[in-house]
């Protein structure tokens, strides 16, 4: 029958549907898990992290000798286990181990796995101690080394987390907007089965399109004006200007160190010059009024 | 099995092949064309003022002057004054020229991430002041009369009401006047952006100011799109193609994506106050907005009152903007529901006659010779 193919790719495409969407939904719920416990792990050092970084999933990598990481797990070992921050760490952990340097080289290009390695081996550290003055020196005349690297770290790991909310919140939106176009389906697909019923015409390929779109029009409008659209369409623009003003936030500090001129200190010659424009205008004015009052005042 | 009330596979594959050789077609036609081919605003005219990105500029007359207090049109900040002046057959700068109006219009110019610090204050008390005072100096005359259309009636009514002795007369058009008035409506495609602003917070809009320095103007184009959503879908194929065979249609739809293109951005502390001071809090209606510090009284809109609404509006609903009777100081308010939407106002058959004309008389009856 037809009208039960209708409902069978009507009830599939549904089912696809909130498959993709919660797929992607753990995705981002992983990553936002992993990308706090990495934000909690690459802070300076302080009382609360050896909390952050031993919990019961594994061994703190505080405590680790640095030539010995931990094994990694076979390949396709990856189980619900990863949705824990602990494990999610350790597993982040270890791969910028591999990829990081055996010993400490301030020489050699920064990258994260070296960073963390210092953190978490205080020999390491004292080991590169004696080439400190040299490095902070290349830092200063060299180039931008992102002088203070332990912080510059958290608001990367915090951009990530904010990166993470954008596409949570979009995931969100994509879910009721794609509600419309289900309830547009069932329109066109009831339309179609009620012209069958009262034995009409087929409808021609460009009636047919038409009428779909009227649907959906129908369908969106009234969606786009009800609470929870508008909500979660709010919630996406709240989290990516969230996202930007971090984002700019982290680049100004970059452009600080090169000596450029940032966003921020734009916006505040920008104030500054209209406010000496409106300045200008009211004495205009006052001089105008002066004139027209034959130097009175 | 194909449901028997859809088209069957020979319709479609017949179907398929009209429309990709009409896209072949319009195609070629549309590679032959260029920007400069697609003219907009064109209506000659001869500049007076500069201030910063503003300009000032006097219509060159297309018949005697028969209405001596000269007509300023005042476009708002989202969107651009040629709407105003489309094309020579759809043109309300045209139709007013012919009726004998001394027609002027300024134009806002393109706001960047530098203007973010302009206010709503700084255009009414500032850049449209500094046109009126202009006005008055090239004309001898010590008032005009204001055209403001949507946001620029806004700016208008608050200039008015701050200066009523430098308005003679006064006429708005798809001018938003009470925000909140939308509220209440069946109809889901009207007041959408009344909704959709209302929906954020103050802090929203503090945060896209933080982030962009203004409202983008492609942000606002989204906004309208989502008006008709599906039309975005049509528009370059199904629509297109309805028009491509014919070229004064293709020039029409092509003068209106132009216009459409060039939206501009709306700087960011102005945008602060139309967002939050108007369409969140209501306050111009409430006869509790203020600009430099001086309330916009509405009681203190003493001249000649012309309110022009178009039926059809979804972006500014009718009930939104037909209520000033009453609340402005003059007795002397009328108003004229123009056929179709927002820009129909402007751009639309029917209201091409209708709307100049009326306007042309109502001028008429109000001019005064000299008021200096």
């Amino acid at each position: 029958m037809s009208e039960d193919r209708w409902t069978d790719f009507q009830r599939q495409w549904e089912a696809l549907q909130a498959a993709q969407n919660d797929l992607v939904r753990g995705w981002a719920g992983r990553q936002a898990d992993l990308a706090k416990a990495f934000g909690e792990a690459v802070a300076p050092p302080s009382t609360e992290e050896p909390a952050a970084v031993s919990a019961p999933a594994g061994p703190a990598p505080a405590q680790q000798s640095p030539p010995e990481p931990p094994p990694r797990e076979p390949a396709g070992a990856a189980t619900d286990e990863t949705a824990s921050p602990a494990t999610a760490m350790a597993d982040l952990w270890r791969s910028w181990w591999t990829a990081a340097p055996p010993t400490p080289d301030f020489g050699a290009a920064r990258g994260l796995g070296s960073v963390l390695q210092q953190i978490l081996d205080p020999a390491a550290a004292s080991a590169a101690s004696n080439d400190f003055v040299a490095g902070a020196i290349r830092s200063l005349v060299g180039g931008p080394q992102l002088a203070d690297v332990d912080d510059s770290a958290r608001r990367m790991a915090r951009l990530t987390e904010l990166y993470t909310e954008v596409q949570a919140a979009k995931i969100r939106f994509d879910g009721i907007v794609a509600k419309a176009w289900s309830t547009a389906n069932e329109g066109f697909a009831a339309a179609v089965r009620e012209r069958q019923a009262t034995g009409e015409e087929p409808l021609g390929p460009e009636e047919a399109l038409r009428l779909w779109l009227s649907l959906a029009d129908t369908a969106l409008t009234h969606a786009q004006r009800t609470t929870e659209y508008l909500e979660a369409q709010s919630a996406v623009l709240r989290a990516s200007m969230d996202y930007l003003l971090a984002q700019r936030e982290l680049g100004e500090r970059v452009l600080d160190s090169f000596g450029a001129p940032t966003r921020s200190e734009l916006d505040e010659v920008h104030h500054s010059v209209q406010e000496l424009k409106r300045r200008v205008r009211a004495l205009e004015r006052m001089l105008g009024q002066r004139r027209t009052t034959g130097g009175q005042g | 099995m194909i449901p028997n009330a859809v088209p069957s596979p020979p319709e479609l594959t017949e179907a398929a092949v009209t429309f990709n050789t009409r896209i072949r077609a319009a195609a070629s036609k549309l590679a032959a064309l260029t920007d400069d081919d697609v003219e907009i605003g064109v209506t000659p005219k001869d500049v007076i003022l500069r201030t910063d990105k503003i300009t000032l500029s006097r219509y060159r007359p297309l018949t005697e002057v028969t209405v001596r207090t000269p007509v300023l049109i005042a476009y708002g900040l989202i969107g651009r004054q040629t709407m105003a002046d489309l094309q020579e057959d759809r043109s309300l700068v045209r139709n007013l020229l012919q009726q004998g109006i001394d027609l002027w219009v300024v134009d806002w110019g393109s706001a960047t991430r530098a203007d973010r610090w302009l206010t709503i204050d700084d255009y009414v008390t500032g850049y449209l002041d500094d046109c009126v005072t202009a006005m008055c100096d090239t004309t001898g005359l010590s008032a005009v009369t204001l055209l403001g259309i949507c946001e620029g009636g806004v700016f208008s009514l608050a200039y008015a009401a701050l200066n009523p002795e430098r308005v003679q007369s006064l006429i708005l058009t798809i001018t938003p006047l009470d925000f909140h008035a939308d509220r209440g409506g069946d109809d889901d495609d009207q007041g959408l952006i009344n909704a959709w602003t209302r929906s954020l917070t103050p802090a929203d809009v503090d945060r896209m100011v933080e982030v962009w320095g203004c409202l983008p103007g492609e942000l606002m184009a989204t906004v309208f799109a989502m008006i008709t959503p599906t039309r975005s879908l049509t528009k370059y194929n199904l629509d297109l193609l309805e028009v491509v065979d014919d070229d004064a249609r293709l020039m029409n739809f092509l003068r209106m994506e132009k216009w459409l293109a060039d939206r501009p951005d709306h700087p960011g502390e102005a945008a602060k106050q139309w967002l939050k001071e108007l369409y969140q809090d209501n306050a111009l209606i409430r006869n509790e907005w203020s600009l430099d510090g001086r309330p916009i009284d509405l009681s203190q809109v003493t001249m000649p009152v012309l309110n022009i609404y178009a039926q059809g509006d979804t972006i500014i609903p009718p009930p939104t903007s037909r209520v000033l009777r009453g609340r402005v100081g003059t007795d002397d308010y009328s108003e004229l529901g123009s056929p179709g939407g927002h820009i129909g106002v402007f751009v639309s058959r029917k209201s091409q006659g209708l709307v100049a004309g009326h306007i042309s008389s109502w001028l008429r009856e109000r001019d005064v010779q000299e008021r200096k």
